[in-house]
């Protein structure tokens, strides 16, 4: 197990250096026009640019001005330029409200879509099953920015019953906190809704044909038993492995589409921001921290189910 | 069609191609979806007409002092306010048939089948050369094994892993800062190809894995054996052998990576990172929309609800592609801007 973990943590490590080299690619190399005048932002000074100039090192050679970057990353020197605000600052800001978001949504979509899914494979092929399969295709097939105003326009603007946008922090008001992100949480999960709901289904359909729910069924165990405590246990294992992958996936991305739709002053709101005013050094920042978070959690995820499922641990050695 | 000719019976005259076409049409949901993506695709096609002989005016053409003269009454098309004008269906001889877009005063009709024009051209496009570039990394990954396979799926898992959405605003942002200039290939940071580039780099793990585990498993088949025996090169073999045998997951593939693709490109766009002015998509449209939801709730929705009728019939299209061409088959990949392929579904 500790060897699963070190070579894990390993290849993480080595996922966010790839990333990090990226984004200095990204932003340092590819682009064709002088990499100070980009980072200065639309309005900047000649004075400005000359001091972004000799801050970051442009006329050094490409390794030693990735050194400078990170260097200026990890000591929270990244700054953005107009105004001169420190972007650590910012993204340490908006962490609350994205986790509000990103959590309540992942809880949401998961209960749901387990709910759903379970009770489309225990009447599989009858009109419930099929009543939910159209509704998880229309909800996979739904982008956030079509539900997102849809249901501002209804129930925000026409019948007013949600507050518009914003966000109250969770400390200062809780029942606030709550009606504000009501609509947000389920715009973010209607679609993992819906693919989670399909997912468990096809797992549990695929495991009822398993020996041991013939045993189970064999040693005289209630039709509800063999669901729960075998179909079920059983088909859970590979949704908590993709909840894992999805909930870094949807912090770093379809939570920044809703954070702007909602106005939630999140990491992705900030980000959002300094894409319209063509700020760079705000999208540099959020792009590491945010693919620190993705990787981080899904080498958390692969190592709990490593100690879930041995067979995983072992590698191919053990097939 | 014969009814006396069973499909998959052991005397059928008809190709296998034939017979996955006969399967398509008999499965009356993904006709529907088919014959209403074609209707999508006739729909933006017909831009030029709309605009030129029933709107007369074009999609970036502004109109902020312009008044029309409706059954007798005059409208103004913005108001002092900087209001503009809601749907007029066809009051004013189909002129803003659904309104004007902001305070430009642009008719929101001629926007969304100039826009849906660039969303469908940017998720065709992308989406071919992704799964082009996918199937050469698969079939070389599969086919030679060895480093060539330990290099490029570590690759693959790697990008696969990325947050992609992040690092496609930071792409896209930063090449329409200053455009792209490497070797022979020169973009100005407005042009198309810019989310096009970033669409097809950051997708090729969706299709490029599940197609080299194809060909991995392809590639121990009598077939395969037996041109070896013949004496047969690489390249006929990927190419020759292996590459016809992959024909109908490509197919599903393509289909659903167009979907996926005009996901991406619509985030892209609605955050500033993708189409720039004066080229506007429907995902452009859409962050203009959403500025006016209050008072003119059709600017956000309408562009929102093109984009989920094609992604939802190209969907459906898609998966009854892989019932038709391989009724087996459990290989799929999800539109979503998530962007995660489940492991378990593909297994």
């Amino acid at each position: 197990m500790l060897r699963f973990i070190v070579r894990r943590l390993v290849g993480m490590v080595f996922v966010l250096f790839i990333v990090s080299v990226l984004v200095f690619v990204i932003f340092n190399v590819i682009p064709n026009s002088p990499p100070a005048q980009r980072l200065a932002g639309k309005n900047a000074t000649p004075v400005l640019v000359k001091s972004i100039e000799e801050e970051w090192g442009f006329d050094e050679p490409l390794p030693v001005q990735y050194a400078t970057m990170m260097k200026k990353v990890f000591t929270g020197e990244l700054i953005q330029y107009s105004p001169r605000i420190p972007v650590n600052e910012q993204i340490e800001e908006g962490i609350p409200a994205t986790f509000s978001l990103s959590i309540g949504a992942g809880i949401i979509w998961l209960g749901f879509g387990l709910l759903l899914g379970y009770l489309s494979a225990v009447r599989a092929g009858g009109k419930l099953d099929k009543l939910l399969t159209v509704v998880a295709i229309a909800g996979i097939s739904i982008p956030v920015f079509l539900i997102a105003p849809v249901l501002i326009y209804f129930l925000t603007y026409k019948l007013e019953i949600f507050p518009n946008g914003g966000y109250v922090k969770l400390t200062s008001d809780p029942w606030e906190w709550l009606t504000h992100l009501i609509l947000p949480w389920f715009t973010l999960a209607v679609l993992s809704i819906g693919f989670y709901s399909r997912v468990l289904r096809s797992n549990m359909l695929d495991a009822m044909n398993e020996d041991y729910v013939r045993t189970a069924r064999a040693k005289g165990l209630s039709e509800r038993q063999v669901m729960t405590r075998h179909v079920l246990r059983n088909s859970l294992i590979p949704i908590i492995t993709l909840f894992g992958l999805d909930f870094g996936a949807t912090i770093a991305g379809t939570a920044i589409i809703t954070e702007v739709l909602y106005n939630i002053p999140g990491v992705g709101y900030y980000a959002a921001h300094a894409i319209s005013n063509l700020e760079l050094p705000p999208i540099m920042g959020v792009t590491l921290y945010g693919a620190f978070f993705v990787v981080f959690f899904n080498a958390v995820v692969d190592i709990g189910y490593a100690y879930l499922d041995p067979r995983v641990r072992l590698g191919a050695s053990a097939q | 069609m014969n009814s006396t000719n069973r499909p998959g019976s052991a005397g059928s005259d008809r190709g296998p191609w034939r017979l996955a076409l006969d399967r398509f049409l008999r499965n009356r949901l993904a006709v529907g979806f088919l014959v209403l993506f074609f209707a999508i695709v006739l729909f933006v096609l017909a831009a030029p007409l709309w605009a030129n002989h029933v709107a007369h005016t074009g999609p970036n053409q502004t109109h902020t002092v312009e008044k029309l003269h409706v059954n007798g009454e005059v409208r103004e098309v913005v108001t002092v306010e900087g209001k503009p004008i809601g749907p007029q269906w066809f009051e004013a001889g189909g002129k803003f048939f659904l309104g004007a877009d902001s305070r430009l005063g642009r008719d929101e009709m001629v926007r969304l089948m100039y826009g849906g024009r660039i969303s469908l051209f940017i998720g065709v496009v992308s989406a071919l050369i992704t799964t082009t570039l996918a199937v050469i990394l698969g079939l070389l990954a599969g086919y030679y094994k060895g480093w060539v396979d330990t290099v490029i799926a570590r690759t693959l898992d790697v990008l696969w892993s990325l947050p992609v959405l992040l690092l496609g605003i930071a792409l896209g942002v930063s090449l329409a800062i200053s455009g792209l200039k490497i070797g022979p290939i020169e973009l100005s940071g407005g042009s198309i190809w810019v989310p096009i580039l970033v669409i097809s780099v950051f997708t090729i793990p969706y299709i490029a894995r599940p197609i080299r585990g194809e060909v991995l498993s392809l590639s121990q088949k009598e077939f395969v054996e037996a041109a070896i025996a013949q004496g047969a090169g690489p390249l006929r073999l990927m190419f020759g052998e292996i590459l016809p045998n992959l024909a109908s997951t490509i197919i599903v593939f393509f289909t659903l990576s167009i979907a996926n693709n005009m996901l991406f490109e619509a985030a892209l766009s609605f955050l500033g990172a993708g189409v720039q002015p004066p080229n506007s998509s429907w995902g452009t449209m859409i962050s203009i929309g959403v500025e006016l939801l209050q008072t003119q709730p059709l600017l956000a929705i309408v562009p929102g609800v093109m984009i989920m009728l094609t992604v939802l019939s190209l969907n459906v299209i898609g998966d009854g592609l892989r019932d038709a061409l391989d009724p087996r088959s459990k290989v799929r990949l999800e539109a979503r801007t998530g962007m995660v392929e489940p492991e378990g579904a593909a297994v």
